[in-house]
C-alpha cells in the first residue's frame, strides 16, 4: 500500500503529463503537423467508452453475473460492421452541417428545433450524471484501496480525494475542450490526451491480467480448471454460470451496447464530432474491436482467481487493485489505479465537455433570449460554458456523494445506456427515413423519455430509499397495469429489459406514428432529403477515390450535345482538349470530381464558341451526372467545405471572388496571350535574322580570311583598326599588330604618280569616301622594306555602333601595271620603230636641204667671190625652216623614245593638237589633210603630257592609216583627218553608257577621218592587245590598246563611232583639270626681237651653242661672257656677280651640272637671274629648278626672238 | 507478396456490402439464442472459448477488411 501523499502526487504527476501531451498536441496543430487527425489516434480515442466502468465494473459483473458483461462490448463490434452505413453518414452531415454535439444533429434534422435540442440536452444531463457520478466512485474507492490513511495529525488526505479529482478535472477540461470557442468544436489536445489515456489503462488492464494468469497461474487453461475444482467444492450459490442468464437480458445488453457505440453522447462526440476524416473510420472499424478483444481478455480470469483468492465478492470490483496488493506489487497496484484513473478521468472530461456545449447552447442561450435582462450573458459564452463544465462535473460528483454508498449507481451503468438508447430511432430515423419530422421525434423522444424515467429511473430511486416503494408496488394511484416494473401487465422480463422494451416501443412507435400523421414544414423536407440523400459513404467513398466512372462513355454522351453545335469534328476536338486540361487524357476510369472537372472545362471552351448561357444549357441537356454520382458530388464537396473549416455562405463568397478572379485573369490570359504570340513572332523573327546575321558573319569570316584581296578596316583620318591575312602579306609586315595602330601615310611614299602628296591626297579620298558612301581610286603603296606597289582601293563607309569607319579593299595592281607599262613601251617601240622609219626619210630630207643650200653657199662664195644678200637670206630661210623642221623630229623622237613614268601636269589640250599637228604633217601621207580645230578658252586636263600626245598621235596614225594602206588597190588614197576639243557635262545618257563616267566635266579630244571605217564587231574589238585590221606586218595590234590603257591612266574613256565606209570618229574623254591655275609655259613663241644692254653669262658645254648664243646676244646689245663648264662658269660668276645681269645655264653638262652650278652660284648672290636651257621638254630636274628660284626656262632649239625675249623680260623686270 | 495477395483477395470479399450485412446477422446470431444455448456452453470455459473465439474471428474479419487499406496507405 502507498500513502494518500504519494498517490496524491502520482496522481498530478500523471494529470501534469497528461496536460504536456495535450498541449503538445494542440501546438502542433497551427504548424501543420496536425496530430489528432490521425486514424490510431481517432481509433484509440474511441476507447473512451472503456471507462472505470470497463476497468472494474466488468470484473464485478464477471464475477457476480459471468459473461454478460461482454454483451456491452461485443455489441459495439456487432455495430461496428454498420458503421459504413451509419456512422460516415453521421459525419458527413456532421461536416456539412457543422454539428457539434448530438442534441444538435438532432435538432438540424428535425426543423431545427430548439425544443427537441433542449429535451435531448435534458435528456443527457438526466442520463449522464449519474454515469459521472459513477467515475468518482469508481475512483475514490481505488484510492481508499490503494492509500494508507495518515493518522495521527486529525487531517486525512483521503478525505479531499474527491474535491482534488473534481479540480483537476475541471481545470483540464477547461483548458483543454472549453480553452476557445471553435466553430469545429474539434479539441485536437483533448482527443490526443484521451487516446494517450487509452494505451494506459489497456497496458494497466494486461498487466494486470497477464499478471493475474500466468504469474499467479499457469494460464488462462490452469484458471479455469482450478476454478472448475473451486466451483465443485464451493456451497455458495454460484451465479456465475452461463444458464443463470436470461436470454432477454442478454439481448437487451447486446442492443444496449451495440446503440451506446453510437449514441452515447461522449462517444457520438468522439466519433463524429471530433472526427477529422471519414478516412479514419475504416481503421477505426478493425483497431477498436481488438482493443476492447484485448481489454476483456482477462476480466473473467482475474474475477475467477478473485474468487478462488477468497476476496469477497461485493468488493469484485476492486479485484484488479487488491490482487497485485495481496501478492505485495505496489507498482503494479499504482499502475493499475493509474489505468483506472485514466479510464474515469476520459469519460469525465469528454462527458463535460460535450454536456456543457449542449448545456450552453440549447439551453441557457436560449433561456438568454427569454430573459432579455440577461442578454449581456452573450458575449460570454466562453464563460457560460466553463461554469457548465463545472456544474457537470460538480453535479456528478454531488450524485456520487449523495448515493455513495449504495448500489444504485452500479445499475446506473446500464440504465445510463437504456437513455442513450432513447436516441436511436430519431437518430436512425432521420439519416435513413424522409418521413421521419419533428413532430414524431418529439413524441418518440418524450414517449420514450418518459417511459425510460418511469421503468428504470424511478424504481431505482425506489430501491434506493429516495421515492416510497408504493408506486413499485402498485403502481400510480393504485393503477396495477401501471406499475414501473410490469407495465400493462408485461411480467416475465428482467428489470432492464422490461425497462428498454417498453421505452423503445414507445419510442419508435410515437415516432413512426407521428411522423406518419403530421407532415414536415418545408424546411424540414429539405433538411430530410438532405440527410438521407447521403449515398451510402462507403459506396461513394470508393468511388470517389478508386474512380469508377467509364470516362468514354461520359464522353460520348457529351459528344452528342456538343455537336449539335460545333459539328463531329469539332466537337472531338473540343472534347480531347477539355480532357487535357482536366489531367485526365491517360485516364479511363475517373472519379466524379474528376467528371466534374471534365464538365466544367468542357463548359468553358465551349462557352468560347457559343456562349455562357448555351454551353451552360449544353452541359445540363447532357445530363451527365446519375443520381448516385450527383449525391457523391455533393458528399465530395461537402467534405471539401468541412475540412475547408468554412460554413456555406463563406464558400460561396469565396468561391464569388475566385469566380470573378479567375474571369478577370482569364481576361489577362487572353491579352496576355496575344503578347505571347507576338513575343514569339518577334523571338521567331530574331531567330531568323540572328540565323541570317551569323551566315552573314561566316561569310564575312571567310571572304575576310581567305580573300586575296587586302581587307582593312579604317579609323578615318586615323590607324588601321583591323587587317585580314591578305594585308598583312600584302603589306610586308609580320603580323596583324605591325599593321595595325598605322596609318595608310605610313604605308605610302611622299607622293603619289599624279605628284599630289599622299597626306594631301590621302585626306582628300577619305573625305569623298566619307561624303559619297564609297570611293575607288589608285594608290601607290611604300612597304616597310621600301619597296613600292600599286593598287587600286576601294574605300567604303562604315556605320557601326558609336563610330564610323571605312572599309578598305586594296588589290596588287603592280603587275597590271607593269604589263601595261611594257604595252605602251612595246606600242611605243612600235611607233617609234613606225615614226622612225618616217623620221629618217624626212630627217634626211631637211639634212639635204641644209647641206645643198650651203654647198650652193659655198659654190657661189668660190665662184663669184660673194651672194647676192637677197638670195643670202633666202638660202638662210631655207635652212631655218629645216632646222626647225629637225627641231621638230628630234621632239618627236625624245617623247617616244622616253620611259613610261606617269608625270602629271596642267596639260592644254589645244597645245598637245598643236604638237602632234607639226608632227603629223611630216609623218603623215600628203594626200591626207590635216583640219585642226582649237579652242578659244585653254582645255586644261591633268596628264602626263607626253602620254597624251602619243594617244593622240597613235589614234592620227590610225586615222591616216585608214584613208591610206587600208584601201583596196584600186581605191584611191586621201582624206580628211580633223582633230578637235570639246567641253561637256555628263548626262544621264552618257552615264548610262559609260558608268565610269564621273560627276564633273570632261573635255572630248576627238580625231575622225574619213577612212574605210570598222563594222560594230570590230569596234568591239580594236582595244585588245594584238588585234589588228591591217595586213601582216603593217600593224602589231597594241597602238589602241595602248591608247586604252593610257585613257584609263587618267581616269577617262574611250568613245568609238564608226561604220564601213563611212569613216571613223574617236572621242577621248579626260576630266576637266579642277584648278586651273599656273601652268608652264613650254616654248611658247614670241616673233619679237627686243635689244637690250648689261653683261650676260653664257654656260654650256656644247661650243656651237655657246657661239651661237653670244652672237645672237651681242646682235641684240648684249655683253657677253662665255663659260664651258660649271666650274668654269663660277669662278666667273665668283669674280663678276656684281656685273653679270643675266645668266644662260645649260641643263646638261658634264662634271657640273647646271643643277649644281645654280645652287653655288645662289650661294654667292641669292638674286640672281637664270635663264634654264634644256632639250628636254619637260624634266624633273628642270621644274625642282624652276621651284627653286630659275626664273625662265628655254628649251632648244631657241630662235634669237625667243632668247632676246626671254633675257629682256628678265632684265626688264628687275 | 503472396500473403498480401490473400489479403487483399480477403479484404476485397469482406469489405463488400452484401457480406458485411451477413456478417452482422451472423454475429448477432452467433452471440444470441439457440447457439449459446447449447450444452457444450453451459461450462463457463466452454463459454469462454466461443464467447472469444466467435468475438476473436470477428474482430479478426474487421482486421482483414481494415488492415489492407491501412497497410496500402503506408506503402
Amino acid at each position: 500500500m502507498l500513502d494518500a501523499l504519494t498517490i496524491f502526487l502520482v496522481i498530478c504527476i500523471y494529470i501534469g503529463l497528461l496536460f504536456l501531451v495535450a498541449n503538445w498536441a494542440d501546438r502542433s496543430r497551427p504548424t501543420g503537423r496536425n496530430l489528432a487527425n490521425n486514424a490510431v489516434v481517432y481509433s484509440l480515442s474511441l476507447a473512451v467508452y472503456c471507462t472505470s466502468w470497463t476497468f472494474y465494473g466488468s470484473v464485478g459483473n464477471a464475477a457476480t453475473s459471468s459473461f454478460l458483461f461482454l454483451t456491452i462490448y461485443i455489441g459495439p463490434t456487432l455495430s461496428i460492421i454498420l458503421w459504413d452505413w451509419v456512422l460516415v453518414k453521421l459525419i458527413k452531415i456532421k461536416q456539412s452541417y457543422r454539428i457539434n454535439s448530438i442534441a444538435d444533429f438532432i435538432a438540424a434534422r428535425y426543423d431545427r428545433s430548439q425544443l427537441l435540442a433542449a429535451m435531448v440536452t435534458l435528456m443527457i444531463f438526466v442520463g449522464m450524471a449519474p454515469y459521472i457520478a459513477l467515475q468518482f466512485k469508481a475512483v475514490i474507492a481505488a484510492f481508499e484501496v490503494l492509500a494508507i490513511p495518515v493518522v495521527g495529525t486529525g487531517f486525512s488526505i483521503s478525505d479531499y480525494t474527491g474535491q482534488v479529482i473534481v479540480v483537476l478535472m475541471i481545470t483540464f477540461t477547461i483548458m483543454f475542450g472549453v480553452r476557445k470557442l471553435d466553430p469545429t468544436e474539434r479539441h485536437q489536445g483533448m482527443v490526443f490526451a484521451v487516446a494517450v489515456e487509452s494505451i494506459v489503462k489497456l497496458v494497466a488492464f494486461l498487466a494486470i491480467g497477464i499478471f493475474v494468469t500466468y504469474f499467479v497461474f499457469n494460464g488462462i487453461g490452469d484458471v479455469f480448471s482450478q476454478w472448475s475444482d473451486y466451483a465443485g467444492r464451493s456451497t455458495d450459490p454460484n451465479p456465475n454460470t452461463p444458464e443463470n442468464i436470461s436470454f432477454a437480458t442478454w439481448l437487451t445488453y447486446l442492443l444496449l451496447g451495440m446503440s451506446a457505440i453510437f449514441f452515447l453522447p461522449r462517444q457520438f462526440h468522439i466519433s463524429v464530432v471530433e472526427n477529422a476524416s471519414v478516412e479514419h473510420v475504416k481503421t477505426a472499424k478493425w483497431l477498436f474491436p481488438l482493443y476492447m478483444f484485448l481489454i476483456n481478455l482477462f476480466v473473467l480470469p482475474i474475477a475467477l482467481v478473485g474468487l478462488m483468492k477468497g476476496l469477497p465478492e461485493k468488493h469484485a470490483d476492486m479485484f484488479v487493485l487488491y490482487l497485485p496488493l495481496q501478492f505485495g506489487d505496489d507498482w503494479l497496484t499504482l499502475l493499475v489505479f493509474l489505468g483506472g484513473f485514466s479510464a474515469a478521468a476520459s469519460m469525465i472530461m469528454i462527458s463535460s465537455m460535450t454536456m456543457s456545449t449542449m448545456l450552453t447552447n440549447h439551453i441557457l442561450l436560449p433561456l438568454l433570449d427569454f430573459l432579455p435582462g440577461l442578454g449581456f450573458l452573450r458575449m460570454q459564452i466562453l464563460k457560460l460554458r466553463w461554469l457548465a463544465v463545472a456544474a457537470v462535473i460538480l453535479f456528478g460528483y454531488w450524485f456520487e456523494r449523495a448515493l455513495a454508498g449504495s448500489q444504485t449507481l452500479v445499475n446506473m451503468g446500464i440504465i445510463s445506456f437504456a437513455a442513450a438508447f432513447q436516441f436511436a430511432p430519431c437518430i436512425i430515423g432521420g439519416i435513413f427515413w424522409r418521413r421521419g419530422n419533428l413532430v414524431g421525434a418529439l413524441l418518440g423522444l418524450g414517449a420514450g423519455f418518459a417511459t425510460w424515467v418511469y421503468t428504470l429511473l424511478l424504481p431505482t430511486f425506489i430501491r434506493s430509499g429516495w421515492i416510497a416503494s408504493q408506486v413499485l408496488k402498485s403502481g400510480p394511484w393504485g393503477v396495477e397495469l401501471l406499475k414501473p416494473e410490469s407495465l400493462f401487465g408485461l411480467t416475465g422480463l428482467p428489470f432492464v429489459p422490461h425497462g428498454v422494451f417498453w421505452s423503445i416501443l414507445l419510442n419508435l412507435g410515437c415516432y413512426i406514428l407521428g411522423s406518419i400523421l403530421f407532415s414536415s414544414s418545408k424546411t424540414g423536407e429539405e433538411t430530410a432529403n438532405a440527410f438521407v440523400g447521403l449515398e451510402t459513404p462507403m459506396f461513394s467513398l470508393e468511388s470517389a477515390r478508386d474512380g469508377k466512372i467509364d470516362l468514354e462513355e461520359k464522353r460520348q454522351r457529351l459528344k452528342s450535345s456538343v455537336k449539335r453545335y460545333l459539328g463531329l469534328v469539332r466537337a472531338d476536338r473540343l472534347l480531347d482538349k477539355a480532357i487535357e486540361m482536366s489531367g485526365l487524357k491517360e485516364k479511363q476510369m475517373v472519379t466524379v470530381v474528376e467528371l466534374m472537372d471534365f464538365c466544367s472545362s468542357t463548359e468553358k471552351l465551349l462557352a468560347g464558341s457559343i456562349g455562357t448561357a448555351a454551353a451552360y444549357k449544353t452541359l445540363k441537356s447532357a445530363d451527365m451526372f446519375t443520381k448516385q454520382e450527383s449525391g457523391e458530388l455533393t458528399a465530395a464537396y461537402s467534405k471539401i467545405l468541412a475540412e475547408l473549416e468554412i460554413s456555406p455562405e463563406e464558400l460561396k463568397k469565396s468561391i464569388d471572388y475566385h469566380k470573378e478572379k479567375e474571369t478577370l485573369m482569364a481576361a489577362h490570359a487572353d491579352a496576355l496571350e496575344g503578347k505571347v504570340t507576338e513575343l514569339q513572332q518577334q523571338i521567331t523573327e530574331r531567330e531568323r535574322v540572328e540565323e541570317e546575321l551569323r551566315t552573314s558573319e561566316e561569310r564575312y569570316r571567310v571572304l575576310y580570311t581567305f580573300s586575296k584581296d587586302a581587307i582593312m578596316i579604317i579609323d578615318p583620318g586615323k590607324a588601321y583598326i583591323n587587317a585580314n591575312p591578305a594585308a598583312i602579306e600584302l603589306f610586308g609586315c609580320r603580323n596583324e599588330s605591325d599593321l595595325t595602330r598605322k596609318t595608310p601615310i605610313d604605308f605610302s611614299p611622299l607622293s603619289q604618280e599624279d605628284g599630289q602628296l599622299s597626306s594631301l591626297k590621302e585626306k582628300e579620298m577619305v573625305r569623298l569616301a566619307m561624303e559619297n558612301g564609297s570611293h575607288y581610286f589608285k594608290w601607290k603603296y611604300q612597304r616597310p622594306d621600301g619597296s613600292e606597289f600599286f593598287a587600286t582601293v576601294l574605300l567604303t563607309r562604315m556605320e557601326l555602333p558609336g563610330k564610323t569607319v571605312l572599309h578598305a579593299t586594296v588589290r596588287d595592281v603592280t603587275d597590271r601595271i607593269k604589263a601595261d607599262r611594257e604595252l605602251i613601251q612595246a606600242q611605243k617601240m612600235e611607233t617609234v620603230g613606225t615614226l622612225a622609219g618616217g623620221l629618217a626619210h624626212d630627217f634626211n630630207n631637211v639634212l639635204g636641204g641644209i647641206m645643198a643650200t650651203l654647198s650652193l653657199i659655198s659654190h657661189k662664195l668660190k665662184l663669184r667671190g660673194g651672194v647676192d644678200s637677197q638670195k643670202l637670206l633666202e638660202y638662210i630661210e631655207v635652212m631655218t625652216q629645216s632646222g626647225v623642221r629637225a627641231s621638230d623630229m628630234i621632239s618627236q623622237l625624245l617623247t617616244l623614245s622616253r620611259k613610261q613614268e606617269l608625270n602629271f601636269a596642267p596639260v592644254d589640250l589645244n597645245l598637245t593638237i598643236k604638237h602632234v599637228v607639226k608632227i603629223a604633217r611630216n609623218s603623215c601621207d600628203k594626200s591626207v589633210q590635216l583640219n585642226p580645230g582649237y579652242q578659244t578658252e585653254p582645255a586644261m586636263v591633268m596628264a602626263d603630257p607626253s602620254q597624251i600626245e602619243r594617244v593622240l598621235l597613235n589614234l592620227c596614225v590610225n586615222a591616216e592609216h585608214s584613208m591610206t594602206i587600208m584601201k583596196g588597190k584600186d581605191q584611191p588614197w586621201g582624206g580628211i583627218l580633223s582633230l578637235s576639243t570639246e567641253r561637256i557635262t555628263p548626262d544621264d545618257h552618257l552615264k548610262s553608257r559609260y558608268p565610269e563616267a564621273g560627276e564633273s566635266d570632261y573635255w572630248i579630244l576627238s580625231v575622225s577621218d574619213t577612212g574605210v571605217g570598222m563594222s560594230a564587231r570590230t569596234i568591239g574589238m580594236i582595244f585588245d592587245p594584238f588585234f589588228t585590221t591591217k595586213d601582216k606586218g603593217k600593224g602589231t595590234g597594241l597602238g589602241l590598246a595602248m591608247v586604252y590603257n593610257s585613257v584609263r591612266l587618267h581616269n577617262g574613256f574611250l568613245d568609238v563611232r564608226s561604220s564601213e565606209g563611212a569613216g571613223t570618229t574617236v572621242n577621248v574623254y579626260l576630266p576637266v583639270m579642277q584648278d586651273q591655275d599656273k601652268h608652264l609655259h613650254v616654248g611658247a613663241a614670241d616673233v619679237s626681237v627686243p635689244k637690250g644692254e648689261g653683261l650676260i653669262l653664257v654656260v654650256d658645254d656644247e661650243e656651237l651653242m655657246r657661239l651661237a648664243s653670244r652672237d645672237i646676244l651681242e646682235e641684240c646689245g648684249y655683253t657677253v661672257m662665255l663659260a664651258e663648264n660649271g666650274q668654269e662658269a663660277l669662278d666667273i660668276f665668283r669674280t663678276h656677280h656684281g656685273k653679270i645681269k643675266v645668266i644662260l645655264l645649260d641643263m646638261a653638262m658634264p662634271l657640273m651640272s647646271g643643277r649644281e652650278t645654280y645652287y653655288k652660284m645662289k650661294e654667292i648672290d641669292p638674286d640672281l637671274r637664270v635663264i634654264l636651257v634644256s632639250g628636254l621638254k619637260t624634266d624633273v630636274r628642270v621644274k625642282e629648278l624652276l621651284r627653286e628660284g630659275i626664273d625662265v626656262f628655254l628649251q632648244k632649239p631657241f630662235t634669237i626672238e625667243t632668247l632676246a625675249s626671254a633675257v629682256h623680260q628678265l632684265i626688264a623686270g628687275e | 507478396m503472396r500473403i498480401r495477395k490473400v489479403i487483399s483477395i480477403l479484404q476485397s470479399f469482406l469489405s463488400r456490402g452484401e457480406i458485411q450485412i451477413v456478417l452482422f446477422f451472423m454475429g448477432f446470431l452467433l452471440f444470441t439464442w439457440p447457439f449459446l444455448g447449447t450444452t457444450f456452453l453451459s461450462s463457463i470455459k466452454g463459454m469462454y472459448l466461443y464467447l472469444y473465439l466467435v468475438w476473436g474471428a470477428i474482430v479478426m474479419a474487421h482486421i482483414l477488411a481494415g488492415i489492407g487499406s491501412f497497410l496500402n496507405k503506408r506503402d
